[in-house]
């Protein structure tokens, strides 16, 4: 590195005022309330001021002040890229001076923003271990830029030679993200609200538009109209799942690099890059919907720590959004170091009391007021009540299951979907086993294993398996050793 | 090092949770007066206030002497090398068992309740939340904290 470069302050990309627009708006959600009451109290001890011109003139002095504050923090926020460092200076009334040092360094994602496009460049985002405010967002920089930083940052870190030192990748193919896209829950969402808009349209148009509507309808689509307008619904929302899929998974690429780290990039407007180190792994879960299971697709999810305050709420990461499952299980190993235990243990015949009996009984008691106080024509759907829980709780009884090896802990649970958690020794952060007294008689417990994920934690639990097991997966929780 | 056995927590516990069972009395008696007060004025119905009332008074042993003395007997703690284990609950009994290496602090508090019976509550963290052992008398909590932290050394792989 060129050794005038090290004490060159530098500045972001001026376009990056904007970013620092949009923070100072979101800072400051928690005073808007002022705002509404500023108009009153000019409203009332004004007297004959108008208030379209109050709102107006407050409305700009407020657009100002963030205009004018994004300003600021841009001008305040510079960094300085050493030879094993970066300095980051920022903040306006309270100064901020961080030293970004490679050990500190959780991961260095990267993503090209719409607005990135127009200018070419790109927004950095550093995550580091540990503080209240560990991330540090480098917003609109070049790409030459990014490259000088992540050779900056990086020519310290571990350099632990990986298992598998030849850049392993995976690529989500065009023909499996349509697919990925028409299994998708997101084709279901878009369906129900085309339909919720067109019922509110029925519920708040008047009978003369209704009927423009639908005459208009059935003069384009003749007698079948309703038949052809529920396909074009679902054709277009095929289409609007579509659109979303490929904006948040268009070329999803999974790659791990030589240091062992796991890449991905994804995204079609906003291009995503993440870059997630193995120590970084809790637990990986394995998804399985049930139309996904039925044609042998799975998911693949990381948990993994976060310590960005944008990413609190998600617990996980998507490793494979849509893959082959027996592919999937195969490069689980190479990709994370993770393994699924082979042979699964099933609950014993003593637990079906849990799952069936008792949920049964509870739909009993349920259908009864069902039964007396639903209008005759319709009470016998009570039974369905018992019998669909009873089913869905024989499906939960089959899906349990268990394994533990010398290095992983396999659970698997779920009732539509199968969800399978498999954890790595050592990575347990507590476990809690508890029993009840029905569960006592039975030699049943239920145990509960949590990891870490960000601020939040995670926890995976399976209920009713034999205390034996149970407390074998207790006592696992206790070796500390990887 | 207490190594082995379980321990009970301190016996004062069962005086602080009677306090306690009397505070959630008066919240109780505070809720049934507001109710009668909306039942003479509203006109609500008179049998939710009388269930309010059954509840209320079928609740007072269990506040005032059952619970205390069923949590005392049933709470234990074990402190370990490896381990910090903890038994807890009356209809769901649960055990919690939390490893050594992943404690990343502990703290010792005290609450104006405890403050009276000179009794601390310490909280283990973990990266993935933190449990509670309250009611323990001041020397008592300071030398778990203290063996606690000896024992808890945070290594890079453990998270």
């Amino acid at each position: 590195m060129n050794k005038s470069d090290t004490l060159i302050k530098h500045r972001l990309h001026p376009v990056s005022v904007l970013y620092f627009i949009a923070t100072a708006i979101k800072e400051s959600f928690s005073f808007i309330w002022l705002f509404p009451l500023l108009v009153l109290c000019i409203h009332k001890l004004g007297g004959d001021i108008p208030a379209f011109l109050i709102n107006i003139t407050l409305g700009s002095c407020l657009i100002m002040s963030f205009f004018v504050i994004g300003v600021l923090k841009w001008r305040s926020f510079t960094y300085q890229i050493h030879e094993k460092a970066i300095y980051v200076e920022s903040g306006l009334l309270v100064v901020k001076k961080r030293w970004v040092q490679p050990d500190r360094i959780q991961s260095i994602d990267s993503a090209i923003r719409v607005y990135d496009h127009l200018f070419s460049t790109r927004t950095l985002t550093i995550e580091l271990a540990g503080g209240e405010e560990s991330g540090i967002t480098l917003s609109c920089i070049s790409k030459e830029e990014e490259q000088r930083i992540r050779t900056a940052l990086k020519a310290e870190t571990k350099d632990r030679p990986s298992e598998h030192a030849e850049d392993s990748m995976f690529q989500l193919s065009k023909s499996n993200l349509i697919l990925h896209s028409l299994l998708s829950p997101k084709v279901g969402i878009v369906f129900t609200l085309l339909l919720l808009g067109l019922l509110k349209y029925m519920d708040i148009s008047k009978e003369g538009d209704r009927d423009t509507l639908f005459t208009s309808l059935s003069g384009w689509f003749g007698p079948n109209w309703i038949m052809i307008t529920a396909v074009l619904m679902a054709i277009l929302s095929f289409a609007l799942s579509l659109l979303l899929t490929f904006a948040s998974d268009f070329q999803f690429t999974l790659r791990k690099n030589s240091k062992g780290e796991i890449e991905i990039e994804q995204g079609l407007f906003e291009k995503k890059k993440r870059t997630i180190g193995q120590d970084q792994i809790q637990a990986i879960l394995i998804i399985e919907r049930p139309i996904h299971r039925f044609l042998g697709y799975a998911e693949i999810k990381a948990v993994v720590i976060r310590n960005r305050s944008n990413e609190q709420s998600s617990k996980t990461v998507t490793l494979l959004p849509f893959v082959k499952k027996e592919k999937a299980e195969s490069m689980l190993e190479p990709f994370t170091g993770y393994r699924k235990g082979g042979h699964l243990h099933t609950l014993t015949k003593e637990a079906k009391i849990h799952y069936m009996v008792m949920p049964f009984i509870a739909g009993c008691l349920f259908a009864i007021p069902i039964w007396l106080f639903v209008p005759s024509d319709y009470h016998n759907l009570a039974a369905v009540l018992p019998l669909g829980l009873f089913s869905l709780g024989w499906i939960g009884y089959r899906m349990i299951g268990w394994n533990q090896s010398s290095r992983f802990l396999t659970l698997q649970y779920g009732i539509l979907s199968r969800k399978t958690a498999i954890m790595k020794r050592g990575r347990i952060q507590w476990a809690s086993l508890s029993q009840t007294f029905m569960q006592e008689r039975k030699n049943l417990a239920s145990i509960k294993l949590a990891v870490a994920s960000g601020k939040e934690n995670m926890k995976f639990s399976i209920s009713h398996i034999p205390i034996e097991s149970a407390a074998d997966l207790y006592q696992h929780a206790l070796k500390t050793k990887e | 090092m207490n190594t082995g056995e379980f321990k009970k927590l301190d016996g004062k516990i069962v005086a602080v949770r009677k306090l306690e069972g009397v505070i959630t009395l008066c919240v109780y008696v505070s809720m049934i007066l507001a109710l009668l007060y909306f039942t003479i004025t509203f006109g609500w119905p008179k049998w939710i206030l009388a269930v309010t009332l059954c509840l209320a008074v079928a609740s007072v042993p269990f506040e005032l002497y059952l619970l205390p003395k069923w949590k005392y007997h049933l709470w234990r703690y074990r402190l370990s090398e490896v381990s910090i284990q903890i038994h807890k609950g009356i209809i769901f009994r649960r055990k919690v068992l939390i490893p050594m290496g992943k404690v990343q602090h502990v703290e010792a508090k005290q609450g104006p309740i405890l403050k009276k019976y000179n009794l601390y509550t310490v909280t283990l963290s973990t990266a993935a939340g933190s449990h509670d052992i309250l009611g323990l008398a001041e020397g008592t909590a300071d030398s778990i904290r203290k063996e606690i932290e000896a024992y808890a050394r945070l290594s890079d792989e453990q998270v």
